[in-house]
Formats: C-alpha cells, sequence, structure tokens
C-alpha cells in the first residue's frame, strides 16, 4: 500500500483529471458533430422534430463550444503537467524550459498541435452555426469533419497505439471516434427529455437507436480487432493487468450495452404506445360524451413517466459513460511500463 | 481529490502488472550488480526499442552527485554511450528516466561496484567467490 502510495504523485493524478477532461472534450466535440448532423441533414425535422424546441443547432453549438474550451484548456495543462512529471522537481517543473523542449519535439508535442487544431476548429464552427442553412451551415459541417479527422489523428501518435503499425493506430482512431460520437451525443438527448414532446423526442430517439446499431457495431469491430492485435494469449486476461483491465471495460460497456437496448427496445417504444394511448383516450372518451380532463391527466401522468423514465436511465448510461472514460484515464495512466531494471 | 485517489490505487492495486512489453533497459556497461577491478571508460545502456533518454544521474556509495556530462537529446535511440571520469573505489547507482516512443515515461536503477585496481585477492575471498 506504501509502495503505491510513493508511485502517486500529485502529477499522475493531475494527468488523471485533465486526460478524462480531454476524453470529455472529444466527446462533446463528435457528439455535438452527429447532432448537427442529424439537425442540419433535416433528418430529425422528418421525425417531427422542431428546433425551435431547445434542441437545435443553437443549443448544440453551445454544447460543443464549451466541450471544445473545456478540451482546449485541458490538452494545454495535461502538457505542462506531463513536462513536470519528466522535470521531477516539484510544481515549477512545469515550466522546465528543457523538459518543455524535449516534450514538445515529441509525440506528445504533436498531438498536443492536432488536438488543440482540432478544438479550435470545432469553436470556429460553432461561432458559424448561428445561420442554420446555405454556405454557412456547410462551411461548418466542413470545419467540424476536419476537426473530428485532427481530433482521430491525435490518438494515433500517443498511447499504447504509438507502438502498433499503421493499421493498429488507425484502428484506434476509428475506434476512439465511434467512442467518443457514441458517448458525446447523451448528454443532448438527456437534455431533450422533458423539453420535447412525445413524438418528436420519440423520433430523434428512434434516428438515435438506427444510428447507435452502427456505432456500436463500430466500437465493438475495431475493439475486437484491436484485442487480436495487443492481447498474444487468452491467459494474459488473467494473469496481466492490462488483460484484467481489458476485462473490467468489457464489463462496463457491456452494461452501457444492455441500458441502450433497453432504451431501444422497451422505454422509447412505450412513449408511442403513451403517446397513442392518450390520443385514442381522447377520441374514445369524447365520443361518450365523458369528462375527459381525468383519463387525458392519467394519460399524460403515464407519458410524463415514460419519459421521466427514459430520462434517469439516460443519466445513468451518462454516469456509466463516465466510469468508462475514467477506467481509461487511470488504467492508460498507472498501466504505464515498469521498470525493467 | 481523495476520491480520484482512491480510484488511482485500487487500479493500482489490481492492475499492478505491466500492460504491454513497453521500452525497458535490456543490456548495461557496468552491468546491474557487477563488481568492476578498474574505474569503467564509460557507462553504456541498450533498451529494448529506440526511446529518449530524459534524465541520467550517477552517485556513489556516499550519495554524492558524479557529473559526467550528461546532457538529454532529442534523438530517440536504443544505444546510450557516454564517457565516465575515473571512479574512484565505491558502490555506485544509476539513475535513467525515458520517455518511450508512445510518450510513458520509464525509470529505473541499478547499482555496480568498483574494486581498488589490481587489488591483491586473498585465498578466502577467491572460496568466497567460487560460491556465486
Amino acid at each position: 500500500m506504501t509502495d503505491v502510495l510513493m508511485v502517486l504523485s500529485l502529477f499522475d493524478i493531475l494527468g488523471i483529471i485533465t486526460k478524462w477532461l480531454i476524453y470529455i472534450g472529444v466527446g462533446t466535440s463528435l457528439g455535438g458533430f452527429l447532432m448537427i448532423l442529424m439537425n442540419a441533414r433535416s433528418i430529425s425535422k422528418e421525425a417531427g422534430i422542431d428546433a425551435t424546441t431547445g434542441t437545435g443547432i443553437g443549443d448544440v453549438s453551445g454544447y460543443m463550444r464549451k466541450g471544445a474550451l473545456i478540451g482546449t484548456l485541458a490538452v494545454t495543462m495535461n502538457f505542462f503537467i506531463q513536462v513536470g512529471s519528466f522535470a521531477e522537481s516539484g510544481l515549477s517543473g512545469m515550466w522546465d524550459p528543457l523538459m518543455t523542449e524535449i516534450l514538445w519535439q515529441s509525440s506528445v508535442g504533436a498531438s498536443v498541435s492536432w488536438r488543440i487544431t482540432g478544438f479550435v476548429l470545432v469553436l470556429a464552427a460553432t461561432f458559424m452555426l448561428v445561420k442554420r442553412t446555405g454556405f454557412a451551415l456547410n462551411s461548418a459541417l466542413v470545419l467540424l469533419l476536419v476537426a473530428a479527422l485532427c481530433l482521430a489523428f491525435s490518438f494515433t501518435l500517443i498511447g499504447h497505439s504509438a507502438d502498433m503499425d499503421d493499421l493498429g493506430k488507425w484502428l484506434v482512431a476509428v475506434h476512439v471516434v465511434a467512442i467518443g460520437v457514441w458517448i458525446g451525443s447523451l448528454i443532448p438527448l438527456w437534455s431533450m427529455c422533458g423539453r420535447l414532446e412525445a413524438q418528436p423526442l420519440k423520433g430523434i430517439m428512434e434516428l438515435f437507436g438506427k444510428l447507435a446499431i452502427f456505432i456500436v457495431a463500430v466500437v465493438a469491430t475495431t475493439g475486437l480487432i484491436l484485442l487480436s492485435l495487443l492481447i498474444n494469449s487468452p491467459v494474459e486476461f488473467i494473469d496481466t493487468g492490462y488483460g484484467r483491465a481489458i476485462l473490467i471495460k468489457i464489463f462496463i460497456i457491456s452494461v452501457i450495452l444492455a441500458i441502450a437496448a433497453l432504451h431501444k427496445f422497451h422505454l422509447v417504444p412505450k412513449l408511442d404506445d403513451k403517446a397513442l394511448e392518450s390520443g385514442s383516450l381522447a377520441v374514445k372518451v369524447n365520443t361518450i360524451s365523458e369528462s375527459i380532463s381525468e383519463p387525458i391527466s392519467n394519460s399524460k401522468q403515464g407519458l410524463a413517466k415514460s419519459i421521466g423514465m427514459l430520462k434517469r436511465s439516460i443519466g445513468v448510461e451518462i454516469f456509466i459513460a463516465g466510469l468508462i472514460l475514467t477506467t481509461t484515464a487511470v488504467l492508460s495512466s498507472v498501466l504505464g511500463p515498469q521498470s525493467l531494471a | 481529490m481523495k476520491f480520484i485517489k482512491t480510484i488511482v490505487i485500487s487500479a493500482t492495486m489490481i492492475f499492478s502488472s505491466t500492460a504491454l512489453a513497453h521500452s525497458g533497459l535490456v543490456n548495461s556497461s557496468p552491468a546491474k550488480n557487477e563488481m568492476v577491478q578498474d574505474s569503467p571508460q564509460g557507462l553504456a545502456l541498450t533498451f529494448s526499442s529506440p526511446v529518449r533518454l530524459v534524465k541520467l544521474i550517477l552517485k556513489d556509495g556516499g550519495g554524492n552527485n558524479i557529473k559526467f556530462g550528461f546532457k538529454p537529446k532529442m534523438q530517440s535511440s536504443n544505444q546510450f554511450s557516454l564517457d565516465l571520469p575515473q571512479l574512484t573505489p565505491s558502490s555506485y547507482s544509476v539513475s535513467w528516466m525515458i520517455m518511450g516512443e508512445d510518450a510513458h515515461k520509464m525509470k529505473g536503477q541499478f547499482n555496480f561496484m568498483v574494486h581498488k585496481a589490481m587489488e591483491k585477492v586473498t585465498a578466502h575471498d577467491h572460496a568466497s567467490h567460487s560460491h556465486d
């Protein structure tokens, strides 16, 4: 225990916190991009989504802007924290000129450059998204696409992917993008619950459900191929820390997939049932000239309950997603190389 | 902060073994725990893959730093060789820090001992060495 405490330093902890915030920034940028694509291509409108209900591009832009700002700050702080970690001369070591130069000229510096470029492009795009149609919107979408590529590429430069061949590096990049898009979409979806009517909410949730199948397939496929590249033998899942870490991550991801399935096959369809039920009830009670206020209010209560359940469930999903990012940030830091000397 | 520290400590305890075969020191001259009969001409380190040697500290038995002109290099390499000054008989520790290609920090330390040159070895010493 004492050894473990000695292993940890302030820089380790700050490094993990900032790494986690970088993931949040990347996820927010990528997830927001998906939301804007859904909105911009009017798919959501076909599904009955009204952009004026508070789920339009303006809201998503604000969400992405915050995420990109957090990401930019976190990337900058993380770099100087790493400088301090290498300098090993206390907090003042964060400004050590020699270590700053060494890290800047390494893959760390390159990843910082790509990430800041990506986040700056996201910020620029969010300001262009004030106009929701035409050239400004299309330009913003192109910027966001370039930003996504920059952020994805940054993940090929550092971490375990740096030890892999080109295939492995790009598998990591695609894996990160897919997870980022998925996790980054959760907060906008969560905020829609209670702000959208049942039908448009169901429309957007169903559309995301369809996209999520593809996203999950990409996450799973790239993840499995990466596993086959990184793990030489199944025994490693038990014998090595890395294997045990992977098992825990797979378990947490299974939980989040189960929740996603619950949304898709139970909670979202329930919205429709309740909505139809309220409609049919209203018709029924109108024709027989009964008081409709009570059944309708009951059905509205039922609908509100369903939306509340969906919102809570997405909230749990967000918490678990945060746990996945935390696990990744902690393990990629703690499971660093050990001395062979 | 305390919560994060708890998570990190827990993770460290669960996953205490190495994730992947990261770059490590595979060979050195003087070697780990080697007893050399005279002051070595230089210090050579060989790593399993190209790394940036960020720090290299040599200390004698009294904990004094021995200056030998090491400067961190921007280029990655598997092998590093440095000239050493005349070392007096003592035990020495070498502490190194590298940055791997994956940007991970890695540290290590090993000791070696310098005996007096041309030291007469007694029969008793021979006997004790033969048991090693």
